[in-house]
């Protein structure tokens, strides 16, 4: 491989790797976003520029817009193709399709490259005018920008502090699910879950056709906790519908009704339809 | 004499002149003099400009004042959120700061274009995060949950086109998720992270395609960076293009499409020149050569982002397809090459019909989608413009106190200054650059910007005037850059100059913003309000939407107001019916005191089995103007909250079952009534 090929190296270096991070564990997450990154990004744009501009000598900025841009289309073209194939679009046939994209525009460039001889352009941070500039200013804007990422950090990690600690009105969700027939009868299931900020101290109270059936009267929740129950409706003597009713009070103000929920099950005799 | 088009325009022109009063043809005329001054614009570029230089130069510093803005922008949001009124007084300063001082450096005749290019980048970039500081642990913007569920859709079943209801147009065009899958499948990113990364990464595309597009027509490293920068004061840059939205990836798509077709002219003509001497000389023939691989390069690279562009967003589509017609058409007017010969207008046909595949798709509904809110906004501007019907009231806001003053004259003035600079930005491009076809082109896109504007007046039409600014400030930047550099030739500018270009440019800009955020500041953190979209989405309303995913199944057909519609659409995962997608619009069923026949009508036309009623709507105004459908009725008129009777009268009606209660949201069990019904 001569020297002048060694971006196409790195391309294809890329490719067989981020084949390789399709069969790393879950925990290994971090080298295959490392991978992912350029794959999705540039890597295919890039070698495609290069096709395409063999006989040119592209500027920096143009190449990595140029780079960015068609790997961004050529995704979206692939995303169409994968669409087409019954496995769709999944990790393996995303990693083995950008692969060999960047694999076969690879191979085409090194056969455009041949013969030609690559120019010679300086190292990046090197040459006649860098040396013009005072190292002192040099340290001095590194020490600049390093601060000012770190400063874009804090008020990232701020902000996302800021937001897990928002304050918010606490709330308890309250559920009467429509019954399933049991050998007893039908039964409806009753749940609570609490969001409030601190722990709370509920009543709950369940009439049917307006005749107390169940009473929980001291169900202590702590935040983000979840209690549910069952609650057996026996089938109606008389009655053609059978109401279910749920009414929920907090410890702190045990008159007020906090919650409530209520299901109408029609003929439990038949079998169980809300 | 022959009389040329050029020499009929510069008659008009002094013509214009003397008829305008005495104290304003002076200035005038020096713009017409200057406006065709080719040596304007002096380049100070340096022998070398790499790491070393960027790091010597003014952007490190510029890279502190914008993390301190940022640091302060996040102060401001985490005080909103508590309840504090730090946005009102830090939000815009904080902005200031980013903006200003590279505003101002970028006006500098002497910094360097890797500088320039690095300082744009970092801009747009900080504008990106605070648009990510708003809301960076889950979505937040309306249309970002109407994408996020076309995304999960091709998540789950690995395949395109799944029905979204919610927006029923999104899953004709995936471009966006398409490359978030890609990113999120491989990487193992959830959806939310490897969203904010490809629009982070759109949006560096965005910034650095508009320069070199800029630069490419204007041969100017400073004007582009003003282009550039101008490009960035229109209302949509700050949020609205950096959302989760298809439109923020199809832009900066495009843009890279015209930066790629921006050296079309130049190699077009001198290939048209060459052909003579082929058959004379050797040399000629590998000229030809080159520049014909060069026309073939330009076209594929343009056929192939053209192509992503039409699988991504069809109103950015649609527009560039009109742009490079209208192109094609200036670069045949100017006689630059026979039509049939032109790859111009091959790129503009093969662009026009493989759009008009992807509409003819079976199902496609985006003709429907767009004209009918078209249709509407344009009869609406007619009833007003005809005096048949009245004009919106401007800076109203529906649910609190009306726009402060100083917000109203930072907005006017923001547009007031744009169309005062256009013409003469028209005026120096036509003296300057009239010989580029893709430059008047521009000029042409640029005489609209007026005329949405008018759109302003109207309910419906009023999203019209934002979103076609994202489109026109491409051309409108440019000649906006183009005024300011021939205006005030860098031979001649002093501070004095300097500073009052600055102070415009930021007016201008914190004007844009304040049109984008959109009234009482929806766009950004705070406390609740009722239908405000980002400031709507709360824990409560999202614990809902989970607790239906879990307890009820998904797919369930359910109705509701706009904020939970696209809660339960995404973290429930229910089938929402819409007036978009099932042409039913079931606002009376939530806003009449009684139950009617033609609701319970409506319910079994609908086959809805959930109705979710947020009780919060009975104790507040919406704050976009309506609660459920845009053509509710009251809707943009409401005087007080929804009547709690509206919601209560579910309790009262036989075979509905209450079946949850969550304080505010109270999820009701409407099978029983459909079933009687039918």
């Amino acid at each position: 491989m001569r020297l002048h090929n060694s971006d196409l190296l790195l391309a294809t270096g890329s490719a067989v790797l981020y084949t390789g991070c399709t069969f790393l564990p879950a925990s290994m997450s971090l080298v295959g976003l490392l991978l992912a990154l350029p794959m999705v990004f540039f890597v295919p744009g890039y070698t495609l520029t290069a096709i395409l501009a063999h006989k040119r000598t592209l500027d920096g900025s143009h190449r990595l817009l140029l780079s960015l841009g068609l790997s961004l289309a050529l995704d979206i073209l692939c995303g169409c193709f994968l669409n087409l194939l019954p496995i769709g679009l999944r990790a393996l046939s995303w990693v083995l399709v950008l692969s060999g994209v960047t694999v076969l525009f690879a191979l085409i460039i090194i056969y455009l490259r041949r013969g030609i001889v690559p120019a010679r352009t300086p190292a990046a941070g090197m040459g006649n005018g860098a040396d013009a500039i005072p190292v002192a200013r040099i340290v001095r804007g590194s020490i600049l920008s390093a601060f000012a990422l770190a400063l874009i950090i804090c008020a990232l990690l701020y902000t996302v502090q800021s937001v897990a600690q928002q304050p918010a009105n606490g709330f308890t969700q309250l559920w009467l699910l429509p019954p399933t027939q049991t050998t007893q009868g039908c039964t409806v299931r009753v749940g609570l879950h609490s969001f409030e900020t601190t722990p709370v101290t509920y009543r709950v109270l369940a009439t049917i056709n307006d005749v107390q059936a169940n009473m929980w009267p001291t169900l202590a929740l702590a935040p983000n906790q979840v209690w549910e129950q069952g609650i057996a409706v026996p089938p109606a003597a008389t009655a053609k519908y059978t109401s279910i009713q749920v009414k929920v009070f907090r410890g702190d103000k045990p008159n007020i009704v906090y919650r409530k929920v209520n299901v109408t099950i029609l003929d439990a005799k038949q079998g169980c339809r809300a | 004499m022959n009389i040329t088009p050029s020499h009929s325009v510069h008659s008009m022109v002094h013509g214009v002149f003397r008829v305008l009063p005495r104290p304003m043809q002076s200035p005038l005329r020096r713009l017409a003099t200057r406006g065709g001054d080719v040596g304007a614009e002096k380049e100070y570029t340096g022998v070398y400009e790499g790491v070393g230089t960027l790091l010597a130069s003014w952007f490190p510093a510029l890279t502190l004042t914008c993390a301190l803005g940022l640091c302060v922008t996040a102060y401001a949001f985490a005080d909103a959120r508590g309840g504090g009124s730090g946005l009102n007084t830090l939000f815009l300063p904080a902005l200031l700061v980013m903006f200003t001082p590279i505003a101002l450096r970028l006006l500098i005749p002497t910094t360097s274009r890797i500088e320039r290019i690095s300082l744009l980048c970092m801009l747009g970039c900080v504008c990106y995060l605070v648009k990510v500081l708003s809301s960076p642990l889950h979505f937040s913007f309306f249309d970002e949950f109407l994408h996020w569920r076309t995304l999960d859709d091709i998540n789950q079943s690995g395949h395109l086109f799944a029905q979204n209801s919610l927006l029923p147009v999104s899953p004709y065009y995936p471009g966006l998720e398409i490359v978030t899958n890609a990113l999120g499948t491989t990487s193992g990113l959830d959806s939310f992270h490897a969203s904010l990364v490809v629009v982070g990464a759109a949006r560096v595309l965005m910034v650095l395609a508009l320069f070199a597009m800029n630069e490419q027509l204007l041969k100017s490293a400073r004007a582009a960076s003003l282009a550039t920068l101008l490009y960035m004061i229109n209302p949509h840059f700050l949020l609205f293009d950096a959302q989760y939205a298809y439109e923020s990836l199809a832009l900066p798509l495009a843009t890279c499409m015209l930066f790629a077709l921006s050296p079309h002219q130049v190699v077009s003509v001198r290939l048209t020149r060459l052909e003579p001497l082929v058959p004379l000389l050797k040399f000629s023939r590998e000229r030809r050569h080159g520049l014909t691989t060069d026309l073939r390069w330009i076209t594929f690279t343009a056929w192939l982002i053209l192509v992503a562009v039409i699988f991504t967003h069809h109103v950015t589509d649609f527009f560039f397809d009109a742009l490079l017609i209208i192109w094609a058409i200036v670069y045949a007017a100017k006689r630059l090459m026979p039509l049939y010969r032109s790859h111009l207008v091959r790129i503009a046909v093969v662009g026009v019909l493989v759009s008009c595949v992807s509409i003819a798709r079976a199902g496609n509904p985006v003709v429907g989608y767009l004209s009918s809110f078209m249709s509407e906004a344009v009869t609406e501007l007619g009833h007003i413009l005809s005096g048949s019907g009245s004009a919106k009231q401007l800076f109203v806001n529906y649910s609190g106190p009306p726009t402060p003053l100083w917000e109203r004259i930072m907005t006017v003035s923001s547009v007031g200054i744009i169309t005062l600079c256009l013409p003469l930005g028209l005026l120096c491009l036509w003296k300057r650059y009239r010989s580029n076809a893709l430059a008047c082109t521009f000029g042409f896109f640029c005489l609209f910007y007026p005329v949405v504007q008018a759109f302003r007046l109207t309910n419906t039409g009023a999203e019209v005037a934002d979103r076609a600014a994202a489109f026109l400030f491409i051309p409108l930047a440019l000649v906006l850059a183009i005024f300011i550099v021939q205006f005030w030739p860098t031979t001649r500018l002093h501070w004095g100059q300097l500073t009052l270009i600055t102070a415009a440019m930021s007016l201008v800009f914190l004007g844009g913003i304040i049109l984008g955020v959109g009234p009482a500041s929806a766009l950004l953190p705070g406390p609740y309000e009722a239908i405000a979209d980002a400031r709507s989405i709360d824990p409560q309303g999202i614990q809902t939407a989970l607790w239906s995913d879990a307890y009820l199944h998904p797919a369930n057909r359910v109705a509701s107001d706009r904020i939970n519609q696209v809660l339960l659409g995404t973290y429930g995962k229910q089938r929402v019916v819409t007036t978009i997608q099932d042409t039913i619009d079931l606002s009376p069923v939530f806003l009449s005191p009684h139950l009617t026949d033609e609701d319970r009508s409506l319910l079994q036309q609908g086959r809805i089995r959930y109705l979710v009623a947020d009780t919060r709507l009975t104790h507040a105004l919406p704050l976009l103007g309506f609660y459920y459908e845009m053509s509710e009725m009251g809707a943009f008129h409401h005087k007080t909250p929804i009547d709690p009777q509206a919601f209560t009268k579910f309790d009262d009606t036989p075979q509905v079952n209450r079946v949850f209660d969550s304080g505010a949201i109270i999820i009701y069990d409407v099978e029983g009534l459909a079933n009687a019904s039918a």
